[in-house]
């Protein structure tokens, strides 16, 4: 159940996106199942592969796609238990993320492009900028609550005093500019341009075509969901079930939009900037670790 | 209530790390005022309500308007330009700032304090290192005076962790920080705005051997 | 009566500053300098006894007084010479004026002060004067050096803060809210020892801008080359002393607590740091005030170091500040002569003081060599009592590479006073104003009191200082 519902944001997401970013430009916009159109368009044709590439440039999209698939296995959803769950099920979660990373850095150094290469090169860069954010927020989600896996973390949180309703929201607004960071948004990284000075993710799949690059764009809406669905978890609660659906719906709607407003009114960074702005995810997690800390020596 | 205060106090020190204009540098330090406004708001209920009233004036007069409003006259009238020039590159910062506030609570621990207080410790002795820190970084002089400002509100908050029963060492506190304030930034940045053209470092090294 | 001598200050220097005209200015100083003499006077009447409830006369107080009193009177002497030779205008006369009164009421506060923030605020209140003093000549060197002081002594103060708010933190937990001296040492004992170290490393590195100790003690070389000579003196002698006072009392409360050994560590270290940069700098120092400024870098050194032996050592660095007041302010009284005499204070440009001026290259010539510590000077007695409690204390590494760096110290002496002195005129060097007698004589009167007090002291000083170590 929680899979469906997923795989049924994923594909509606970007679509919002594109909504809103068109809305607030002035223009009518695409249609909500434009990227679905892509994507079904994409998957009916067939891949080209260069001479100079191997077999990994091959089993790349394949393989991230399975782990961000694998790595929604693990996610709670309201009222709905995840489908695999153990103790210390969210550092597999973010290990499955960073497969799906390592192979689209892998795949596209093994283009032998250099223009990939440097875009391989930033996103590693910002993988490791990014990554203690998330494992050192939900650490300190550990130690406060106790419990080692995501159903358990969020079932205490939920449960919990103010304060927890207050780690919650910072939380929450630090997994949203983590999400920036992951999919390759503004202020991070522009989807749009392709411009050599400017491109992180786009420059990956530059040589990506047909089938493959429906996996990739795919895997890229999989990952807002995923991430949309942690941030829904923070706030759900024991519901009935079409409450539940309502109000992750509603929650995974807001973030979308919130996403397309940003999109819009911010400007992407300076290069040299990025590594501060992600760096300072790390530190704001540091922050709400010493202040757990701080809370919890009673 | 005063752990969210103080968090955003946090915040705005890792903010102050990565800040590349000065603008931002003075709004910052306006809303830092304005926190510590808060926070004395919140501790020193236990105090006469006049000598309260004094000290909550003096907080959000001096350090959230007049200081702030008094930097912008002086980067106007001698036409700063806008940037900060660090020594130190801002990545390094954030995370020396961020090394500052785990290091604060690190001695914390040692301490033995109560739980309330090891928070406002932890926050207040990082905000004496960093502004130490963005003084020893920075080569304008503007950005100086700025560091110093961050440093008082850390002695002031350390202040306050003692201020119930002690007012007099809060006022004097806030003593230090107008009579600084005004002797130095009113009396000699304009001196050296007049006689310097570049308000740098680099222009005050003529004293040497 | 301690309050009325305050307000008698604040009244004088507000007259001064309100009617510039010299002739009150110079008359309120007299006025001012006789308050002071009652007011020492007074305090040796009332020996051990507290006033106002925040003051003590307490031994060592009262010896850094009377030194003060003494220095006063010289300081101003030299200040009417100064001011007379400078023609400025009425307005630059009466602010110096004006703050010099009250320097000398802060510093005055600061010895007599037995609470501890109130110590701080009279410390606060000499870092205000000074810089006024110093920005005296008003020129781009002179407002850098102002600027730096100012700023950096902001920082010392407020580090200096930091420590007195952990003191009440540590105090509060015992249920006492009273910040004096006396009170501090009976908590001492059973506050956290953690706690007890970090307020003496934070006191330490926020006097040391006052002292002129090893942290931050650039700002007061720089504030002695640019400062007045007058002004000079009184900074690198009554200032020191009321930085070391300062020092010194928060060393002698927190001794109760168990961090003895701490602080001792602490002080060792600064002091042969002090010496060390010292040393350096002396040997390459091309101006004569820098060169006096450095030499007290080294004493204050000194005197840390001999701080930490502890034990009876701590006689012989009360003596070592009393002399060296006395020697320290003489040579920088006398540097506004060399001044008057050759337009420059750097060492190349000085040559052959005896052809020109005989009394005065030799009471040149006597005044570094006793800051070097050559007998007979006196300060050749007290430097030797340090050794010695070194020596007991079993600090034999640190005698040792002490001596070696007083060795560097007294060559750089001796080779820029032979230079100045003795030196054949490479070029003609010439000379403006003609030196009177009347600057020289109260300058033999210092040498004479360092030579007198060091080997012959009366046994009523004897005693006296003996007594300061409480």
């Amino acid at each position: 159940m929680n899979v469906l519902l997923i795989i049924i944001i994923a594909l509606l997401f970007p679509g919002l996106i594109n909504i809103i970013r068109s809305l607030l430009s002035g223009r009518k916009g695409p249609g909500l199942l434009q990227p679905l159109k892509d994507m079904i368009r994409l998957f009916r044709k067939g891949s080209v592969y260069s001479n100079t590439t191997g077999f990994i440039f091959r089993i790349a999209p394949t393989i991230s796609f399975a782990a961000i698939i694998s790595a929604s296995l693990v996610l709670p959803i309201g009222p709905w238990k995840a489908l695999i769950s153990f103790d210390g099920d969210f550092v597999f979660f973010i290990y499955m993320l960073g497969l799906g990373r390592f192979m689209a850095i892998v795949a596209a150094m093994d283009t032998g492009s250099s223009f990939e290469g440097m875009g391989a090169s930033r996103e590693a860069h910002y993988g490791m900028l990014a990554e203690p954010a998330f494992l050192i927020l939900f650490g300190s989600l550990v130690l406060f609550t106790g419990h080692y896996s995501f159903a358990d973390i969020f079932t205490t949180m939920r449960n919990g005093t103010g304060f927890a309703y207050g780690i919650g929201f910072m939380a929450a607004f630090l997994i949203f500019l983590f999400t920036l960071v992951e999919t390759s948004r503004l202020p991070v990284d522009d989807p749009r341009t392709h411009l050599e000075l400017t491109m992180v993710h786009e420059v990956m799949i530059l040589d990506n075509s047909g089938f493959d690059l429906g996996l990739i764009l795919l895997s890229n809406a999989l990952k807002f969901a995923v991430f949309g669905t942690v941030i829904a978890d923070f706030f759900l609660f024991e519901a009935s079930a079409w409450v539940a659906i309502a109000i992750f719906v509603g929650i995974q709607a807001g973030f979308a939009v919130l996403v397309g407003f940003v999109e819009s009114f911010m400007a992407r960074f300076r290069m040299t900037h990025n590594p501060q702005f992600i760096l300072s995810l790390t530190s704001l997690a540091f922050l709400i670790f010493v202040g757990i800390l701080l809370f919890l020596e009673k | 209530m005063e752990t969210i205060l103080l968090t955003v106090f946090s915040f705005t020190l890792l903010f102050i790390g990565i800040a590349n204009r000065l603008n931002t540098f003075i709004r910052m330090l306006a809303l830092q005022g304005v926190l510590l406004f808060g926070i004395t708001f919140l501790k020193l209920n236990e105090i006469s309500w006049f000598n309260l009233t004094m000290i909550l004036l003096e907080t959000i007069i001096f350090k959230s308007i007049a200081i702030p409003w008094f930097l912008s006259y002086i980067l106007h009238k001698n036409k700063i330009v806008r940037e900060t020039e660090p020594f130190v590159s801002y990545f390094w910062s954030l995370i020396i700032i961020t090394g500052f506030i785990i290091l604060s609570y690190i001695i914390s621990g040692y301490l033995g304090l109560d739980k309330n207080t090891k928070a406002d410790f932890t926050v207040a002795f990082a905000s004496l290192l960093t502004g130490i820190y963005i003084i020893i970084t920075r080569k304008k002089i503007i950005t100086h005076m700025m560091g110093y400002m961050i440093l008082e509100n850390g002695v002031f908050l350390l202040s306050l962790t003692i201020g119930a029963h002690q007012p007099m060492l809060v006022n004097m506190g806030i003593l230090l920080d107008i009579f600084v304030s005004v002797l130095v930034l009113g009396l000699f940045l304009n001196r050296i705005g007049n006689t310097f053209e570049e308000m740098s470092i680099d222009n005050l090294s003529n004293l040497k051997d | 009566m301690l309050g009325l001598y305050f307000i008698l200050a604040l009244v004088v220097a507000a007259l001064i500053f309100l009617v510039r005209k010299r002739f009150v200015a110079y008359a309120s100083l007299i006025v001012f300098l006789a308050a002071q003499t009652l007011i020492n006077i007074y305090a040796f009447i009332h020996l051990g006894e507290r006033e106002l409830e925040y003051f003590r006369f307490d031994h060592a107080g009262l010896i850094f007084l009377s030194i003060l009193t003494l220095l006063s009177y010289y300081t101003v002497y030299y200040s009417f010479i100064y001011l007379k030779r400078n023609q400025d205008n009425p307005f630059r006369t009466s602010i110096y004026c004006a703050v010099l009164i009250m320097l000398i009421a802060s510093v005055t506060g600061v010895y007599l002060s037995e609470h501890a923030g109130l110590l701080w605020v009279f410390v606060e209140a000499t870092t205000l004067c000074v810089s006024l003093l110093i920005y005296h000549e008003r020129n781009a060197l002179s407002l850098e050096a102002t600027w730096k002081y100012v700023f950096i002594c902001s920082i010392g103060i407020a580090l200096a803060f930091v420590g007195i708010i952990f003191l009440g933190m540590a105090v509060q937990t015992n249920g006492v809210y009273d910040l004096s001296f006396s009170s501090i040492s009976a908590q001492a004992a059973t506050a956290n020892p953690f706690w007890m170290k970090m307020v003496f490393l934070f006191i330490l590195v926020g006097f040391s801008t006052k002292m002129g100790l090893f942290p931050l003690q650039t700002i007061k070389v720089d504030a002695l080359t640019v400062a007045p000579s007058p002004v000079g003196a009184f900074i690198s002698t009554a200032l020191m002393n009321a930085g070391f006072v300062a020092l010194y009392r928060f060393y002698h409360a927190l001794s109760a607590a168990d961090i003895v050994e701490w602080m001792n560590n602490l002080l060792m270290w600064t002091g042969m740091l002090s010496v060390m940069i010292a040393a350096v700098y002396m040997m390459f120092a091309g101006n004569l005030k820098r060169l006096g400024a450095y030499s007290g870098l080294e004493h204050v050194g000194l005197v840390a170091i001999g701080l930490s032996a502890g034990g009876p050592v701590l006689y012989a660095v009360f003596l070592h500040l009393i002399l060296h007041s006395l020697v320290k302010s003489g040579l920088f009284y006398h540097l506004g002569t060399v001044f008057h005499h050759f337009r420059t204070y750097k060492i190349n440009s000085i040559k052959d003081y005896f052809g020109k001026a005989p009394g005065a290259a030799l009471i040149f010539l006597m005044l570094l060599l006793f800051l070097g510590g050559i007998p007979p000077s006196g300060i050749f007695v007290s430097e030797f009592l340090i050794f010695k409690g070194l020596f007991n204390a079993g600090h034999i590494w640190e005698m040792a590479l002490l001596l070696v760096l007083l060795t560097f110290i007294i060559f750089a002496f001796t080779r820029n006073a032979l230079n100045i002195v003795f030196s054949e005129e490479k070029a003609r060097v010439e000379t403006y104003g003609k030196i009177k007698y009347y600057e020289l004589l109260p300058i033999i009167l210092l040498l004479i009191a360092v030579v007198w007090l060091g080997y012959f002291p009366p046994h009523a000083f004897s005693v006296f200082l003996s007594q300061c170590i409480m």
